[in-house]
């Protein structure tokens, strides 16, 4: 079954099994493997994309649901090739170590930030905590966000 | 995944419409419950009719009541400035439910209609945390079947027995079990409601009706039937009445996580002290049985009594007279009475 | 400031291009000791390459895994600094898997100690010939030249060039005879903090996982493994799987022993990934159960439980009559501690990917063991290691879960079964219930004290399923001393001290977690000198510097070449204290604990201060100090402790995987919880004693001391012994 999706700016279609989840259409089918799968229950938070915008676990939620939305994943989120400003306080903040986690880890911070929970570390810890990250980048993790949050204001 | 077929629908009268013919079709809301049922074989449908175009996903507000549309997300109903000024509980219940990513895709009515996180229902997934390693152990594993059934449940497989009996009983039901199920209902959110007695808008093939949120759950755990909706009825709406109720209430849950854990047990409600003695209470309890339990029990108890921990480890004890323990939830007695408690004496601050 | 001569490790040779390339063999390299099965390699044949290229960028090869520790940043870092070079033209290039590279195996927090001299000589042997280049190009004494950041500089004629344009003429200068490194004063690069090599591909979502990795005409495999360990596949019915779009085939694979340890089961390939999921849904395999269907975490507890209150099978070591001195004493204080299997749940589940033609094997894996990997392969499928190779991607977080070849050579297996190249992938249950499990233990320790205070006897009884014992065959005994690391080998004085260890036959099998057994051994020793310092009426911490001895008449078996420094755990536990304004008073309901411990090389001490107030626990605040030597990165440093810390915290607190009917009950992260951020301390404070000494890890040696510093604070804020692992966060 077709699927109509503007991925990263790109108006794509995708051939698939409608019961194909969106994670499994964006690596498997558009190739975008940044969105990582770690858990595919939404206990981990690896596959966070944002769909029109709003940070969404893309193992639960089937790609033919979908159609004709806007989805930006890691690899679109830098504009024009200059970092968001999320992902320069990842760089700055060293907010990682394996990697695994970081897209997702990423795509929730800017979530975060846009819902106005990025006020205080109380509160971000509060909202990045469906995001798992075994390497234990988290005090980084949560600076980054913080730092990410100062630069909007 | 069995396969079905798949239609996004714009209005609830289509989705009703849609559903008519197919007495096995499945609504789609927010996903983050159907789709892993889907994953886990719990739900087989031949026809998935996704809402999530349809538009009863509004939050508005008039002199009497807070309308909440089913399909509003759980962390924009959180949101919302007139759900926080009118009924703050609403916020606190769905802020300690899941994680905040699902609570962006997780809609109202979804939650209300979770089913149980009973190990035994999930094919076993077993919580690793405070639990020993239940009787099942012993049980000799000869002509294994495949995992997700391989756990007695009556609430999956109907009359394969229940897997809490001789295993895991941390999370099971002591309020209005039956024999054959001692399952707890999941969402918080349903306990804050069913404390501020809102009512449900249901829509079906028979037209609207209005539904009180208890209404919307066996009184007595059935294995056999998850809620009262009728075959193809949608919640389209909640509706809190405004109010002393929807303004005064808090809500307490506890739990093993920080974040991301359902209740083992969770208190909602309020009191109102005059002259020295509790004049007006509302209590409801989480986690303690196959549905949102409204104390009533426990809150005529209350009534006239002076606000004290004692009335309310009373209240409570009252409440339970016919509870029925297990060995592994013996602790959800003083748990709860703890949680009343703290809810009424010491009310959690707002976000 | 050391000088070197040995340069017969070196090779220098001119690269196309203009460029040079310096190479160097690694420790591991040449003929194994004692006629090993190892490949016997040519022993001056080259590994590590460090290619100087025309436009002035420099490639260093790493032939050493990343799962998230920074080898990669810090290797080129130590060649880097000694080179003089520019770091932000340096890259970095992972080896594929060959014999000249020596020992890749990516573990035991080894990486910069075993790679530290050679590396260093051979940055300072290239920068000498780049030198003698320049010095002879401009006919001045090259002793009258410099280097920075890429450039050879004589200052006196003003004249600078960078290493890109010398790089062909150094080609031909003679390797340098002796090379003079850098004191620490005079490092530039090395004790700085360095964000990693592969920060930027990770945050644009660019970084190739294994997971990630796609091949030509690669197809992808789901397998359906026997969930009881040692179960066989009586009969499949595969039709239905078949049925499903995408599916091109079902394949059944037989267990593989031999230290390999593949389970049995039935593959299902297909077109997608999403296909093979589906379709193993749709298998209906029956199973043999096998011998080990009746085990679980009770009796195996029960085991464990009864093996500690007797003499142990095997002592692994005594000294003095402790047996003697117990039996006489008038107070006797005896504890039991337990703690159950874990997995390592790294984020990324295991996945590989595998090309087999005909004797030829071609494998993309995500292993911390290239070369174990590609010995397991000749070996399973019987070619030749000639014919091997094994590209290693980055990986999502190892902790010793990728040491093993199980899922490398599953997925050679079934690309050779089905002759096409194919992609196996581990959902998150998968990886869950077929791992390779930190063991279960009970750790009895009985120990008297004498009229000063201090213990005069102190028998240590310990029981768990040996890691070794799951790779080969089982002689009658032996398996102790690398079982009771950090308990055996603990560091406190006693006159009179034993430890004796009983197997515990189990089929859950067992592998190399974080730092491996001293994570239950020194839960026990540093949970025990704790109870004892009480028991004596002395503080914790005065009583541990009081006992802290060069006892150790027997070594770990890793640090031959770096004894255990009694000096230095207490160097590491004073600061520690210190820091954490140890003796202070707490609230009440709060409590601050202290341990301290020595692993894979390193020294640490922790002191957690935490509150347990209507049962829910909470740590507000961790104090780390640690000694590895000097701290080459300490960004990198910082990060390997406080992941070391926040895994061994979320273990004694959370995790818990639970054995029933022989198989996991556990299934994803609902079951299996690790800590989330919310959960985690919000404040870890690390802190350095760089001894002047060879540098060693940091990724294990702050992990061990996490348990015990937790539950010893538990005790300090509440009165009650936690001896039985994981925790929770609300004490019930």
């Amino acid at each position: 079954m077709p699927v109509h999706l503007t991925v990263n700016g790109r108006a794509e279609t995708l051939d698939l099994d409608l019961r194909t989840t969106l994670l499994a259409g964006l690596r498997d089918g558009l190739g975008l493997t940044g969105t990582k799968e770690g858990c595919d229950r939404g206990e981990c938070g690896a596959c966070t994309v944002l769909v029109n915008g709003r940070p969404a676990l893309a193992c639960l939620m089937l790609a033919v649901s979908a159609e004709g939305q806007t989805i930006t994943t890691i690899e679109g989120l830098a504009a024009d090739g200059s970092l968001h400003a999320v992902q320069q306080a990842f760089v700055d903040h060293d907010a990682l170590q394996c990697g695994f986690c970081t897209p997702g880890q990423i795509m929730a911070a800017v979530g975060c930030i846009e819902a106005g929970k990025a006020g205080s570390t109380a509160e971000i810890r509060e909202w990045m905590s469906g995001n798992l990250c075994r390497c234990a980048a988290y005090p980084q993790i949560v600076a980054a966000v913080a730092a990410a949050a100062n630069v909007g204001r | 995944m069995h396969p079905f077929e798949y239609r996004k629908v714009a209005s609830a009268a289509e989705a009703i419409a849609q559903s008519a013919d197919r007495r096995d079709a499945i609504y789609l809301a927010g996903g983050t419950e159907v789709v892993n049922w889907l994953k886990d074989g719990i739900v087989t449908p031949s026809l998935l009719i996704d809402l999530s175009a349809c538009e009863f996903d509004r939050v508005s507000l008039d002199a009497e009541t807070l309308s909440i549309g089913g399909l509003a997300r759980m962390a924009t109903v959180a949101a919302d400035p007139a759900v926080q000024q009118i009924a703050p509980a609403i916020t606190q219940a769905i802020e300690a439910s899941a994680s905040p990513a699902i609570r962006q895709m997780a809609t109202i009515a979804g939650n209300l209609l979770q089913r149980t996180r009973c190990p035994y229902f999930l094919g076993a997934r077993h919580s690793a945390l405070g639990t020993r390693p239940s009787a099942l152990g012993t049980r000799p594993a000869s002509a294994e079947r495949r995992v997700p059934s391989a756990e007695p449940c009556n609430r999956r497989v109907a009359g394969s027995g229940c897997g809490v009996v001789a295993g895991d009983q941390v999370g099971a039901a002591i309020l209005g079990a039956s024999p054959g199920c001692v399952a707890t209902h999941p969402s918080d959110l349903a306990v804050v409601l069913a404390v501020l007695e809102a009512e449900l808008v249901v829509q079906g093939e028979a037209g609207r009706r209005i539904l009180g949120v208890e209404a919307l759950y066996p009184v007595t755990a059935d294995p056999a039937v998850e809620n009262t909706l009728l075959r193809g009825e949608l919640i389209t709406a909640v509706r809190v009445p405004v109010g002393r109720a929807a303004g005064r209430a808090r809500y307490l849950k506890i739990r093993r996580r920080a974040s991301f854990d359902f209740a083992l047990v969770a208190a909602a409600g309020y009191w109102l002290v005059e002259d020295g003695v509790v004049a007006d209470v509302r209590l409801g309890f989480g986690g303690v049985a196959a549905r949102p339990w409204r104390a009533r029990t426990a809150e005529a108890h209350l009534i006239g009594r002076q606000p004290t921990a004692e009335s309310v480890a009373r209240a409570v004890a009252a409440e339970l007279a016919n509870a029925v323990f297990l060995p592994g939830n013996r602790y959800k007695a003083d748990l709860l009475a703890a949680a009343a408690t703290k809810l009424l004496l010491d009310p959690p601050g707002l976000p | 400031m050391s000088q070197s001569s040995r340069r017969e490790f070196l090779r220098v040779a001119a690269a196309a291009g203009g460029g040079l390339v310096l190479a160097i063999s690694l420790p591991g390299c040449g003929p194994r000791a004692g006629g090993g099965k190892g490949p016997a390699v040519d022993p001056i044949d080259p590994g590590v390459f460090v290619r100087i290229n025309p436009d002035n960028t420099i490639a260093i090869t790493i032939a050493k895994s990343e799962m998230g520790q920074g080898v990669r940043t810090s290797l080129a870092m130590i060649v880097a600094e000694e080179l003089d070079a520019d770091w932000n033209q340096v890259r970095v290039e992972q080896a594929s898997f060959a014999p000249k590279y020596g020992e890749m195996g990516t573990g035991g927090s080894s990486s910069v100690s075993s790679n530290w001299k050679r590396l260093r000589e051979a940055g300072a042997a290239l920068k000498g010939m780049l030198v003698a280049a320049a010095a002879k190009d401009w006919n001045v004494d090259p002793k009258d030249c410099r280097t920075e950041n890429s450039f050879v500089i004589h200052q006196a004629s003003d004249r600078r060039t960078h290493y890109g344009a010398l790089a062909a003429k150094a080609a031909g200068m003679p390797l340098p005879k002796t090379v003079v490194l850098k004191p620490k004063a005079d490092w530039k690069l090395l004790g700085k903090d360095r964000h990693g090599v592969d920060v930027g591909d990770i945050i644009h979502g660019k970084a190739i996982f294994g997971l990630d990795l796609k091949i030509p005409g690669m197809l992808y495999a789901a397998i359906e493994r026997t969930s009881v360990f040692g179960g066989t596949v009586k009969s499949v019915d595969s039709a239905r799987a078949l049925a499903v779009p995408g599916v091109k085939q079902v394949v059944e694979l037989p267990a593989v022993g031999d230290g390999i340890n593949i389970h049995a089961g039935v593959a299902v390939v297909a077109t997608n990934t999403w296909a093979a999921l589906q379709g193993r849904r749709q298998l209906a395999v029956t199973w043999n159960p096998g011998p080990r269907a009746a085990e679980s975490s009770e009796a195996y507890q029960a085991f464990m439980t009864a093996a500690v209150a007797r003499t142990g099978d095997e002592t692994v070591n005594k000294q003095g009559d402790p047996d003697a001195v117990l039996a006489k004493a008038t107070k006797v204080v005896s504890s039991t501690f337990e703690t159950p299997f874990l997995s390592h749940a790294t984020m990324e589940p295991m996945n590989c990917t595998a090309q087999v033609t005909g004797d030829q094997v071609e494998v993309w894996s995500p292993t911390q063991f290239p070369d174990w990997g590609a010995q397991a392969l000749a070996q399973a499928l019987k070619t030749d290691i000639k014919n091997v190779q094994v590209h290693v991607s980055l990986m999502g977080g190892g902790f010793g879960r990728r040491i093993n070849p199980d899922f490398t050579v599953e997925a050679a297996l079934l690309s050779q079964k089905i002759n096409q190249p194919v992609k196996v992938v581990w959902t998150r249950e998968d990886d869950l219930r077929h791992d390779f499990y930190r063991p279960c233990s009970t750790h009895r320790i009985e120990a008297s004290l004498g009229a000063d205070g201090f213990p005069e006897a102190w028998r240590h009884r310990i029981s768990t399923p040996s890691i070794d014992v799951f790779y080969g065959p089982k002689p009658a005994a032996g398996w102790g001393p690398n079982e009771s690391d950090g308990s055996a080998n603990m560091s406190y004085r006693v006159p009179n001290r034993s430890c004796e260890y009983t197997l515990l036959e189990s089929g859950v099998p067992r592998g190399w977690w974080r730092a491996v057994s001293t994570t239950h051994g020194m839960f026990a020793v540093e949970s025990m000198i704790d109870e004892l310092a009480e028991a004596a009426g002395r503080d914790p911490y005065e009583y541990r510097m009081a006992l802290i001895d060069n006892v150790w008449w027997q070594q770990p078996p890793d640090s031959k070449d770096f004894p255990f420094k009694a000096e230095r755990l207490k160097g590491v536990l004073k600061m520690a204290a210190d820091k954490a304004g140890w003796g202070k008073t707490m609230p009440a309901g709060h409590g601050m604990g202290i341990s301290c411990g020595f692993d894979h090389l390193g020294y640490a001490a922790e002191v957690f201060e935490v509150s347990v107030i209507n049962n829910r626990l909470r740590v507000h605040r961790v104090v780390v100090a640690a000694d590895s030597g000097p701290v080459l990165n300490p960004n990198g440093a910082r990060a390997q402790l406080e992941g070391g810390i926040t895994q061994g915290l979320s273990a004694a607190m959370k995790e818990r995987i639970t054995i029933a009917g022989g198989a996991v009950k556990e299934r994803n992260f609902d079951g299996y919880q690790i800590l989330r951020i919310n959960e985690a301390p919000a404040q870890i404070e690390v802190h350095f004693v760089e001894t002047d000494t060879h540098p060693t890890g940091f990724g294990e040696p702050g992990l061990p001391p996490v348990a015990a510093a937790l539950t010893n604070a538990i005790y300090r804020a509440t009165g009650k012994r936690v001896r039985s692992l994981p925790i929770g966060l609300r004490m019930v």
